[in-house]
């Protein structure tokens, strides 16, 4: 049973690069993309990255951390996203809000077998894909994500 | 005469709805139509002012979205996703989905749209984990409905006492029964096995049976164990279903 305090753990545990993404995004559709995997430091639990950007609209992005379990489910465990239009957590209560923000999954959705990470907050940790891919690096903690992302951390005064 | 058609629109939507610039000619859509994770559809309109009708699309945001968990990479999902495009009136252009209508249709076309959005996200449903956990359905479908002359019985506990050590489904058409087990995971498959070696260690007269999902879905240290351990295997439910019968036939003739 994943309780919320073991999602993030599960979220926050020290990760390593284990097939690394390509180096240049590939275009699909009208989005590009790269994909990677990772395990846990002790190499116990798999996980995977990816990573959309849209080609014309480039505040809309996604950079989610997937969990791969042992009995063969994935759970989207978290995402950023980009400043995409409207998000809310209920519906049918609506307050919606704009903006940047991130996807985390709880554990009465998973409990109700909804693998959506409905879960919403607004952030300002980024306010582009660039900054996004740095704070998920350091959010979910990728030890090694420097090899593969070498300017993610350099901070661009004009941004 | 837009505006009119748009302010049509709002009212049908009972002001749920309203329109912001994205980029030049291209109006993002609000209004309630939410994805399961709780962000609204992209959906935006734009003028084609050479036939004057509107073109509702997504510009490529909903295959984006599915990519997250599922690609559209073989004949058959492909196959699936272009029949919700037609029943939809969707167009797909390089992953561009749209529809173009008329202004007094904005309102149809907007939910037609939507529909068909919810449709082509929810392929994620047709995910291999989503269907491998219909496997021991498909399974219990076919030993109960094609070899109930082998008298299936499902959840056998072969050790009184001891329900830690459970068959899927014993076969007791003869002196020695038949346990199977049905393998669709690593977790499962080191239970078949452990449950294998129990049976053996506490000499019970049987004969052990399992049937893979498919080969991929265990490694190959798993399938070593288990092959050892187990008397007989198919690799997939396919296979299963195409020679279990004989299989079983043969067995009864040999006891």
């Amino acid at each position: 049973m994943l309780t919320d305090e073991l999602i993030l753990k599960l979220i926050r545990e020290e990760k390593v690069v284990t097939e690394p993404p390509q180096k240049e995004f590939r275009v699909e559709n009208q989005h590009l993309r790269k994909d990677f995997q990772l395990t846990s430091s002790d190499g116990t639990r798999k996980y995977s990255v990816f990573m959309r950007l849209h080609i014309t609209f480039r505040e809309n992005f996604s950079i989610g951390l997937v969990y791969h379990s042992e009995e063969g489910t994935s759970i989207n465990l978290f995402r950023c996203n980009g400043n995409h239009g409207e998000a809310t957590i209920d519906i049918l209560n609506s307050i919606p809000h704009f903006g940047y923000h991130t996807h985390r999954i709880t554990s009465e959705l998973i409990e109700n077998n909804i693998n959506d990470p409905k879960h919403s907050d607004l952030t300002k940790e980024y306010a582009s894909f660039e900054q996004a891919l740095n704070y998920f690096c350091q959010y979910v903690n990728i030890t090694d994500s420097d090899n593969y992302f070498p300017n993610i951390n350099q901070i661009n005064m004009f941004e | 005469m837009i505006e009119e058609y748009l302010n049509r629109i709002k009212e049908q939507f009972n002001n749920f709805f309203y329109l912001k610039e994205k980029r030049e000619n291209i109006l993002q859509v609000f209004a309630p139509f939410y994805h399961a994770d709780g962000d609204m559809m992209d959906i935006f309109l734009s003028e084609i002012l050479e036939t004057g009708l509107i073109r509702i699309s997504d510009y490529g945001l909903t295959l984006m979205r599915l990519s997250y968990s599922f690609d559209i990479d073989t004949p058959n999902k492909e196959k699936i996703f272009n029949k919700i495009l037609a029943e939809n009136s969707i167009q797909n252009e390089n992953g561009n989905l749209f529809i173009e209508v008329k202004p007094e249709y904005i309102y149809h076309g907007l939910m037609l749209f939507a529909q068909g959005i919810s449709k082509i996200v929810n392929m994620r449903l047709y995910k291999r984990e989503v269907i491998h956990s219909l496997f021991f359905e498909l399974l219990e479908e076919f030993v109960m409905d094609k070899l109930q002359k082998y008298n299936p019985q499902k959840r056998f506990y072969p050790l009184p006492g001891h329900e830690e050590y459970e068959v899927d489904f014993c076969f007791n058409h003869r002196k020695r029964p038949i346990y199977l087990f049905g393998v669709n995971n690593s977790a499962n498959a080191r239970l078949a096995t452990i449950s294998c070696q129990k049976f053996i260690a506490e000499k019970l007269n049987f004969s052990s049976l399992i049937t893979l999902e498919d080969l991929d879905v265990i490694g190959k240290k798993d399938q070593a164990r288990l092959m050892s351990a187990a008397d007989k295997q198919f690799p997939s439910l396919e296979e299963f279903k195409k020679n279990a019968e004989e299989y079983l036939q043969r067995e009864e003739q040999l006891n």
